[in-house]
């Protein structure tokens, strides 16, 4: 604990960052690719079809993990907003440039394949019901965010007004997750709950566990390699940067 | 094979669902790297011009 609190700290100073991040990406990397090439072959070639829905079950292995992804990058970033108004860490700034855009793609990948899934499945392409239009407000956030920062010109300015905006939007998270019990939907209900017998067969769950994980890890190395393009461009005049690039 | 790519009538939803999934995470796994190496050259021409 006392290793890891310590790494943390380092961390928070860029030239470590940079320096320390650039091993992890490549594994992140490696591992996540990996484990998305093995979840998806698995999800397309070897899980029958389901009894129901047949052959458009397997959009569940990428939408699934696109969508629980997307909602916990907006956590984080929220996090990473409160993080930077209370201590006024620089890293906790960089992380939310840095996320905003993948958070921004993870949903709309999301989208996507939420109507890719609609139309075989309820024969819709789009409904406007709670679940569907609470994750196009997520998306639209994560876009408020990407512009507020582009709008303001001055870094600590743009970074307070972001790390607000974050955290206020925060409120859409939990509005997500109950949605399907709150309101009628044309969604399922939560099929997996902290607690609860899972709804899904083990059939479906590894495959989806494994896509679920694998993009976890990939995203995690994307996120982290856009942190250090982040941090190196923010830093082109200390000595540390200059050397690096003199070194590459 | 054919049984694989039409998957009843859902094989056009899925296809596309993964295609575009290969996509996007093709393109923001990609860019940070090649941003870098834009931010070397950058820097590198500016140097060679001073």
């Amino acid at each position: 604990m006392k290793r890891l609190f310590h790494m943390f700290h380092r961390m928070a100073s860029p030239e470590h960052f940079f320096s320390g991040s650039r091993l992890w990406i490549f594994w992140l990397y490696v591992a996540g690719v990996l484990g998305l090439v093995i979840g998806s072959a698995w999800g397309l070639f070897f899980v029958p079809p389901e009894k129901y829905q047949g052959d458009s079950v397997r959009i569940m292995f990428l939408h699934v993990p696109a969508a629980h992804l997307a909602q916990m990058i907006y956590v984080a970033i929220a996090a990473a907003g409160a993080v930077h108004i209370i201590w006024r860490l620089k890293m906790a700034d960089v992380f939310m440039a840095a996320a905003a855009p993948i958070g921004a793609i993870t949903t709309a990948l999301a989208l996507i394949s939420g109507i890719m899934w609609g139309r075989p499945t309820w024969g819709v392409w789009w409904v406007w019901d709670a679940r569907t239009t609470s994750v196009l407000i997520l998306f639209f956030l994560f876009f408020g965010l990407i512009a507020l920062r582009q709008a303001i010109g001055r870094h600590e300015r743009a970074a307070f007004a972001v790390s607000v905006l974050a955290i206020a939007g925060a409120i859409n998270i939990p509005i997500i997750q109950y949605s399907v019990e709150w309101f009628t939907t044309l969604h399922q209900p939560k099929s997996m709950e902290l607690g609860e017998k899972i709804a899904i067969d083990t059939v479906f769950l590894i495959p989806l566990f494994v896509n679920m994980a694998a993009l976890y890890l990939f995203i995690a190395g994307v996120i982290l390699a856009n942190m250090r393009v982040a941090v190196v461009n923010r830093n082109q005049n200390t000595s540390w940067a200059s050397k690096w690039f003199r070194n590459n | 094979m054919i049984d694989v790519l039409s998957m009843g009538d859902h094989g056009i939803y899925v296809w596309s669902v993964y295609a575009i999934g290969l996509v996007f995470l093709g393109v923001i796994g990609a860019y940070p790297l090649m941003a870098l190496r834009r931010l070397k050259k950058q820097r590198s021409d500016d140097e060679d011009n001073q």
